[in-house]
């Protein structure tokens, strides 16, 4: 009966390559998981931040944030930007330190940030990746 | 009170009552008029010297009584109500009323022949040809099927006459008659004129024929005078021989001169027979050449008869064509060709046909594009094209077959011209404005431009005659006042101005003082509006003070300033940036924060563009409690909702400067 051993090997090639293949899709995002600063951080809340910055002053939250605008760098002091961010369209000003100068922000492109909100109500980028 | 006295209230108030209808007015100014009479007693009785039977009635007495007053009591509205009794008195109408009828209407010419040039409609200068117009519009028309019947009848005339059927032509002409209301008995007449050239050829007949009889006559005097002459010479020669038998010697002929021999007495008779029969041949010749005289003179008067009946017909056809006749113009130069057995026309004939074919095709032409233009409902238009019409041609069938009911909406277009022009001669400006939108209804095509011009002029002329008046009034200058406020009366009867106004004016007591205070009191509410809106009060008020000057020209400008920023703004809406316009007005009010009309715009403005005025709000308020990044945010959004929002720009500009700690 070696025709019908045939496709049973065949059906277990198959459900190998498989397992294989959900098993590096898995792999790659849970190592991207695992390597993300980010993941234990919330989302940047801002429908909150714009009723009232004062509840988030001084927390960390992570932001997904797209360049709408360079308002100028001063050496030492860093850049202040504008963001808007995947849950709202709305810009927010953003403090980028002279530490993260390296990073060059290109108008459109998205990048991950841990953002605090501090005094005057001003959001600092502690530290930003290129998504 | 003097007799004086109540003549002259009665007087002031009539005066008043007349001119402007307000009886505040009449009141003050009886008021006014009691204090002059009672300085006229003052003063008649502090300089009785000086008081001549003149003064008392003439009217310089009230200006020598106001002037007394004044220098009695020190009353400075006392002073001014002598001067406006000064003009009251020394403005009677029965002065100068012949000048001042012949300045009145020469201004009613002038208003109306303005009118006139700004209506239009009328083209029609001459008043019979109107009227006639006129009865035109208002008369049924001729049906289509009685004007192509006419028109027929006149083209198988022609047709006739061409064929040589002349006498039945002229019989047609009387039948075309009976379509009186187009042919207005032309035809006939025409007939008539035919016949009449007709009844001149019998005459020239009956001389034909006398001539005939005389050249007869002539060829008999001819033969009598031949045989005359024949008999006359046989007869010489027969007493020639005679003689010859008888006296040899007297054989040759020495023209009756006695010879020798005749001395005897036999022969000294001369002998006359025969010449009888000569005297009867002259006689016959005489006669022969007073036949032909006879025949060369009827020739003339035949000639001058046929002359003159050429020259009749020509100068009436001369008269149809002058008359617009066109029609029997043609007709009758077609007849005239036939009786007269004439090839062609004479020149003027041929010209009189062709500019009457001519009329004919433009007057067909006019009312085809008057018929168009009613359609489009251009009145306007469609009335002056059948004014042109009916002037080239009223009695072509093309004019009297229009449509009654196309008559009758020109005739009620001219009616409402008519109106117009009457309510701009009265000044009544308040109809004019529903009436001119009633014509726009009628005519589409009616252009409004220049009666409202006319209506805005003379409203203008009227405000700043009043401007003026309020500005003498306030300078004490009562006599210019009254003079300007009549003039602004004059120029617009209806002002509304002049009721508010005129309690006023006239009422100048303390004027100034009172303006002064109510500058001050403004300037310390901040309510530079209200300076603004009263500067030609104010501004004689307070001349010759620096520092009120100064605070009254930062008024103006400041209000200045807002007008500029609400009319601006005023476009922005129109044009839907709201935003902008909010914007403008938000940064007028920086300059004049309680400027009611400002901040009522303000109002309404924030209410149409909330989100970009909340974000500018919030932005703000942020700022304020130096809350510089929550403030920065705001004012991104703001931008968001409007780039080019200069109060965005600037902060976010000026927060991102700060932040970044480069000020």
């Amino acid at each position: 009966m070696s025709g019908g051993k045939k496709p049973t090997v065949l059906i277990w090639i198959g459900a190998a390559i498989l397992f294989l293949i959900i098993g590096s899709i898995g792999g790659y995002f849970l190592t991207s998981y695992l390597t993300n600063p980010y993941r234990t951080l919330e989302a940047f809340p801002v429908e909150k931040y714009l009723d009232d910055y004062r509840s988030l002053a001084g927390s960390r939250f992570k932001g997904e944030l797209r360049v709408e605008a360079d308002l100028g760098w001063k050496e030492g002091v860093g850049r202040l930007m504008l963001f808007s961010t995947p849950s709202d369209s709305r810009p927010v000003a953003v403090m980028i330190p002279a530490g993260l100068a390296s990073i060059y922000f290109t108008k459109g492109q998205t990048y991950l940030a841990e953002l605090e909100v501090k005094e005057g109500g001003l959001i600092y980028a502690n530290s930003c990746q290129k998504e | 009170m003097p007799i004086r006295a109540k003549k002259n209230n009665l007087w002031c108030s009539t005066l008043l009552v007349g001119m402007i209808g307000i009886s505040c007015a009449v009141a003050q100014t009886n008021s006014a008029s009691n204090n002059s009479s009672d300085a006229q007693e003052d003063a008649a009785k502090s300089a009785p010297t000086t008081s001549t039977a003149e003064n008392q009635i003439t009217p310089a007495s009230p200006n020598t009584a106001g002037s007394a007053t004044a220098s009695n009591a020190g009353n400075a509205g006392e002073n001014s109500t002598g001067t406006t009794l000064d003009y009251l008195f020394n403005h009677k109408p029965q002065e100068g009323s012949m000048a001042a009828q012949a300045a009145q209407a020469q201004k009613q010419a002038a208003t109306k022949e303005q009118a006139s040039e700004a209506l239009g409609g009328r083209n029609i200068s001459d008043g019979q040809v109107r009227a006639r117009f006129e009865r035109y519009l208002g008369t049924p028309e001729v049906p289509a099927e009685q004007a192509k019947a006419y028109a027929d009848g006149a083209n198988q005339i022609v047709a006739m006459l061409r064929q040589g059927q002349t006498f039945a032509a002229w019989k047609s002409l009387y039948q075309l008659a009976t379509y009186r209301s187009i042919d207005l008995g032309m035809s006939a007449e025409l007939a008539n004129r035919i016949e009449s050239v007709w009844n001149t050829d019998k005459t020239s007949d009956k001389i034909d024929n006398k001539n005939s009889s005389l050249q007869q006559q002539i060829e008999t005097d001819s033969r009598n005078a031949d045989i005359m002459s024949r008999t006359n010479r046989q007869k010489d020669l027969d007493v020639s021989r005679q003689e010859s038998s008888r006296n040899p010697k007297k054989r040759s002929n020495n023209g009756g001169v006695p010879q020798e021999g005749d001395v005897d007495g036999s022969n000294s008779t001369p002998d006359v027979s025969g010449m009888e029969g000569k005297l009867e041949l002259t006689q016959t010749y005489l006669n022969s050449l007073e036949a032909k005289a006879k025949i060369k003179l009827n020739e003339l008067r035949a000639q001058k008869l046929l002359d003159s009946a050429k020259s009749d017909f020509a100068g009436y056809i001369n008269t149809l064509a002058s008359n617009h006749h066109y029609e029997h113009v043609i007709l009758a130069a077609e007849f005239y060709r036939r009786i007269f057995d004439e090839d062609t026309y004479p020149v003027a004939i041929a010209n009189q046909v062709n500019a009457a074919l001519e009329q004919q095709r433009e007057v067909q032409s006019t009312i085809d594009v008057f018929n168009y233009n009613l359609d489009k409902n251009n009145v306007v238009a469609a009335t002056d094209r059948l004014q042109e019409a009916f002037l080239a041609g009223e009695f072509e069938p093309s004019v009297s077959a229009v449509k009654r009911t196309a008559k009758d909406r020109v005739a009620a277009y001219l009616a409402k011209i008519d109106k117009l022009a009457n309510l701009i001669e009265a000044k009544d400006f308040g109809n004019l404005s529903t009436t001119l939108d009633e014509m726009k209804q009628l005519a589409a095509d009616f252009d409004t431009t220049k009666p409202v011009a006319i209506v805005n002029a003379v409203k203008l002329e009227s405000r700043m005659r009043m401007g003026k008046a309020k500005l003498a009034a306030q300078k004490g200058d009562l006599k210019t006042a009254m003079d300007e406020f009549q003039a602004a009366a004059e120029a617009w009867p209806d002002n509304p101005d002049l009721q508010s106004n005129a309690n006023n004016f006239f009422n100048s007591q303390d004027a100034q003082n009172q303006s002064t205070g109510d500058f001050d009191r403004y300037v310390q509410e901040g309510n530079y509006r209200a300076i603004f809106d009263k500067q030609l009060m104010f501004a004689p008020a307070i001349h010759g003070d620096a520092k009120r000057e100064q605070q009254l020209k930062d008024a103006i400008e400041k209000t200045q300033k807002a007008e500029v920023a609400i009319q601006k703004a005023g476009v922005m809406s129109a044009n839907g940036d709201v935003y902008g316009a909010w914007e403008t007005i938000n940064l007028a009010v920086k300059d004049l924060p309680d400027d009611n009309k400002l901040n009522s715009m303000l109002g309404n403005l924030a209410g149409k563009g909330a989100e970009f005025v909340a974000a500018v709000n919030h932005a703000q308020e942020a700022e304020a409690r130096n809350d510089f990044g929550y403030s920065l945010t705001w004012y991104a959004i703001a931008q968001r909702y409007y780039p080019a929002s200069t109060i965005a720009n600037q902060a976010i500009d000026r927060i991102s400067k700060k932040i970044l700690g480069m000020n």
